[in-house]
């Protein structure tokens, strides 16, 4: 049940952390480390690919929620991409699509950095 | 018989304990008062009444004295029990041995003294001196008490560890006893020589007593000291019965007085205090061949009693602490150590693998820094296999090179050192040391005496651990369940009675505690207010920020114009105060009972399933006005970007807000139980009352998510418009 593990690639323009499986209270930290850890570098353009994630729980909502103003403050984003429906729900119940750019998918999470 | 006898020596020894507190003046008493009775036949019979039968009489007097020495030694006997409890316990040898000096010495002395003053006495004819007829007797009872208490040590000391043979042999003693006391009886009286007869069977009882007292099995289990008060004593019971023997053989008065209390009296003390110098010096001679191996016997003794203690102290005692102050106290006195002390490796309980000083017995901290210096004690340890269970003895330190550099310093209070091993499934969990500051202090036996404590120290120190562990998640567990009692107490206890709506609740968490919140508030102009609320996680963080918002709610409420003042008051009190991440989705549905209406605003919760009739066919809507979730942004988005709505109600709409919990609940092949079925209950039926609504709801989730664990809170308000 709470299967969940993520990927990571990065290259000049951003870097892309693909999500799997479940993301909840138990596998949240997971995300929160990784995506610390890509700050830490100095990378600021990070793209979250949710192509492969079935389901979210608030708590996995409250990890975009942690990094997003320290990355708009050095000029970086999190950029959403490729959410199924049903977890494209739970952020937009919560109000998130006035805070991220959520888009269909990976290209266009690039493009919309340039 | 003995029933009567024994009351009434019971009744003469009430009375005469009472006379005198002490039982030895008792003793006393009792021997004057039953001497002077017997002088009282004597006189009666012999002295005022010449004339009568001589041996009517002596036969007469006999009976009555047999009688009167009967009651006297029962008496005797129940004034200094010899044992305090039935059966015979291995114990009573001791106590006999305990209890036996301070009589024989008593007694010896006041036999003796009464023994020479009758032979003093002036040499009157009996019959004209009634005071020399009254010592005579009271000599005699002295006998007789000494000689009966001595047979009931002998009784008990042969039938400790008694076999049928004892007992026949008891039996068989009791009926030549009663044999020879008859004949010598009736020899006296009749004046025949019975002294053929006898010799028979004095040989006989003889043989039997030999076989007899070569059972002291009883000697083996007395501890050195105990062995040589028994010497002292049985050398004294030895001396008395061979004194008392010569004494009337050479004392012709005390003779002819036993023999006044008694025809053959004295024969019969002579052959039972022979017997009993005969045992007494058995019992002394196999002490003193027993005294030298005593010291190993002794130590035996004390392993298997230490490590009984221990096994014992292992079932009682659960405090890790108190175990090893015990175990430590225990080790040094089982192997004669100066001083002990325990160490523990646990990783769990210090943080780090390193070894820790656990317990400390005679040792200060600061001798302990001086043999661990340079950790020269642990690489000494450390040349051990982790898994080698042997013990490690060092008998002289300063013969070993390792020790060189401290042995100046430690001198003082360590030269020689056991080191065990605490050993747990093959597992290394401390280590327990025993020094001596004497060289060659510990022998071999102390080693392995200590090896085999250390299997059991182990295996005590982890039965404290688990209880401690069980205790402390017991604990954890009572705590929960206050907290949960503590949670229950915040959700409201009864809605409001409002005329327009009736209003139902729900509220289940899924673990003892949960993150989900309903209320009922009054605003500004008095208006009622439902209010839902989610926060993200679960468990004790999600319920202590639940509190929290239940406190902002209340507190903001009584200011707020409408439900999206108040939700926009909630995020501006509460963003900030929750940790980065967490976040709360609130619904607020305020009762507008002049218009009938429901206003309603939402800061990101799950949406809100109205139910209303439309051309007279009920429809329903799943309402997600705009709203960020509480604490995600700051007031200035959040206050922009919340909309609230306004439904105008008639008698028969329904409206429910809820919790994920119930359109995310699973069941056991992971389909979500959806909206679809919300709505489906809120069509399809018209309801009375919002229980009904909410029970309904209620219970097709249950149905639905038969057989999987509940994933998330779950909290259901339903309101029922009943005005039209």
């Amino acid at each position: 049940m709470n299967k969940f593990s993520l990927e990571q690639k990065s290259n000049d323009r951003a870097e892309v952390i693909y999500l799997n499986g479940f993301l909840d209270a138990h596998t949240a930290p997971q995300l929160e480390t990784a995506i610390s850890i890509v700050i830490s570098q100095g990378k600021n353009r990070i793209i979250v690919n949710f192509n492969n994630l079935e389901y979210i729980s608030s708590a996995g909502l409250g990890v975009f929620m942690v990094f997003i103003e320290e990355v708009r403050a050095n000029s970086g984003d999190i950029k959403l991409a490729g959410m199924k429906p049903k977890v494209f729900t739970v952020f937009d119940l919560l109000g998130f699509p006035m805070l991220f750019d959520i888009v269909d998918t990976e290209e266009e999470a690039f493009a919309k950095f340039n | 018989m003995s029933n009567l006898v024994q009351r009434l020596s019971d009744t003469v020894s009430n009375a005469l304990s009472r006379f005198s507190a002490k039982k030895d003046s008792g003793a006393i008493l009792a021997t004057a008062f039953f001497a002077a009775l017997m002088t009282i036949v004597d006189t009666f019979f012999l002295a005022s009444n010449e004339s009568f039968f001589h041996g009517v009489s002596v036969g007469v007097t006999s009976v009555l004295k047999i009688g009167v020495a009967g009651i006297f030694a029962g008496i005797f006997a129940s004034l200094f029990p010899v044992r305090k409890k039935d059966p015979i316990s291995s114990t009573q040898p001791v106590e006999i041995f305990n209890n036996a000096g301070r009589f024989l010495w008593a007694s010896s002395i006041a036999l003796f003294a009464a023994g020479a003053l009758v032979g003093n006495v002036i040499e009157f004819d009996r019959s004209e001196d009634i005071i020399r007829c009254f010592l005579g007797n009271a000599v005699s009872l002295a006998v007789v008490a000494v000689i009966t208490r001595q047979f009931q040590w002998l009784n008990i000391l042969i039938a400790i560890r008694r076999n049928e043979m004892t007992s026949r042999f008891r039996t068989a003693f009791a009926v030549v006893g009663i044999t020879v006391v008859l004949i010598q009886v009736f020899a006296a009286i009749l004046g025949f020589d019975a002294q053929g007869i006898m010799a028979v069977i004095l040989a006989g009882i003889g043989i039997m007593f030999l076989v007899t007292i070569f059972r002291l099995p009883w000697l083996a289990t007395f501890s050195k000291d105990q062995k040589w008060k028994a010497l002292g004593i049985s050398v004294l019971a030895f001396a008395i019965s061979l004194g008392l023997d010569i004494h009337i053989a050479e004392n012709t008065e005390t003779m002819r007085s036993l023999n006044l209390v008694l025809p053959g009296l004295s024969n019969l003390i002579m052959i039972a205090s022979s017997l009993i110098s005969i045992f007494f010096f058995r019992v002394s001679f196999s002490i003193v061949l027993a005294l030298p191996t005593a010291t190993v016997i002794d130590r035996k003794i004390n392993e298997v009693r230490s490590l009984t203690y221990l096994s014992r102290t292992i079932s009682q005692v659960y405090d890790l602490h108190r175990l090893l102050n015990i175990v430590t106290t225990m080790i040094r006195d089982v192997c004669g150590a100066t001083s002990a002390w325990i160490e523990l490796q646990d990783e769990a309980l210090y943080g780090s693998p390193e070894p820790r000083i656990a317990a400390q017995l005679n040792i200060s901290q600061q001798q302990l820094q001086m043999l661990y210096k340079d950790g020269i004690l642990r690489s000494v340890l450390a040349q051990q296999d982790e898994n080698d269970s042997q013990a490690i003895y060092f008998e002289a330190l300063d013969e070993e090179q390792a020790f060189a550099s401290v042995y100046p310093y430690t001198i003082e209070f360590t030269q020689s050192l056991i080191a065990v091993p605490l050993m747990l499934d093959s597992k290394r969990i401390g280590t327990v040391f025993a020094v001596h500051k004497d060289k060659f202090a510990f022998e071999f036996e102390d080693i392995s005496l200590l090896s085999a404590f250390a299997n059991n120290i182990s295996i005590a120190i982890e039965n404290a651990r688990l209880f401690e562990n069980s205790l402390e998640k017991e604990r954890y567990k009572r705590e929960l369940m206050l907290a949960r009692e503590m949670q229950q107490k915040l959700l409201p206890k009864e809605l409001p009675h409002v005329a327009a709506f009736d209003i139902a609740a729900y509220s289940s968490p899924a673990l003892e505690v949960g993150g989900d919140y309903y209320d009922s508030v009054r605003l500004k102009d008095g208006t009622h207010c439902l209010i839902i609320g989610d926060v993200s996680g679960k468990g004790i963080t999600a319920a202590f920020y639940m509190a929290e918002l239940k406190g902002v709610a209340l507190a903001v409420a009584p200011e707020s114009s409408s439900p999206k003042d108040l939700l926009q008051r909630i995020n501006a009190a509460l963003l900030g105060n929750l940790e980065r991440g967490s976040y709360i989705t609130v619904t607020a549905v305020a009762l507008d009972e002049a218009k009938n209406e429901l206003v309603i605003a939402r800061a990101g919760h799950t949406p809100i399933a109205l139910q209303r009739l439309c051309d007279g066919v009920p429809k329903v809507e799943l309402l997600t006005p705009k709203g960020f979730g509480i604490a995600l942004v700051k007031p200035a988005l959040f206050d922009k970007s919340l909309e609230e709505v306004r439904f105008s109600v008639t008698a028969g709409d329904s409206c429910l807000i809820f919790t994920d919990g119930i359109n995310e609940a699973a069941n056991a092949q992971n389909d979500e139980f959806g909206y679809e079925p919300i709505c489906e209950i809120m069509s399809n039926h018209q309801y009375d009352e919002a229980q009904y609504l909410v029970g309904e709801l209620v219970r097709r989730v249950a149905e639905f998510s038969s057989g999987a664990t509940q994933f998330d809170d779950m909290t259901i308000i339903g309101i029922l418009a009943v005005r039209s």
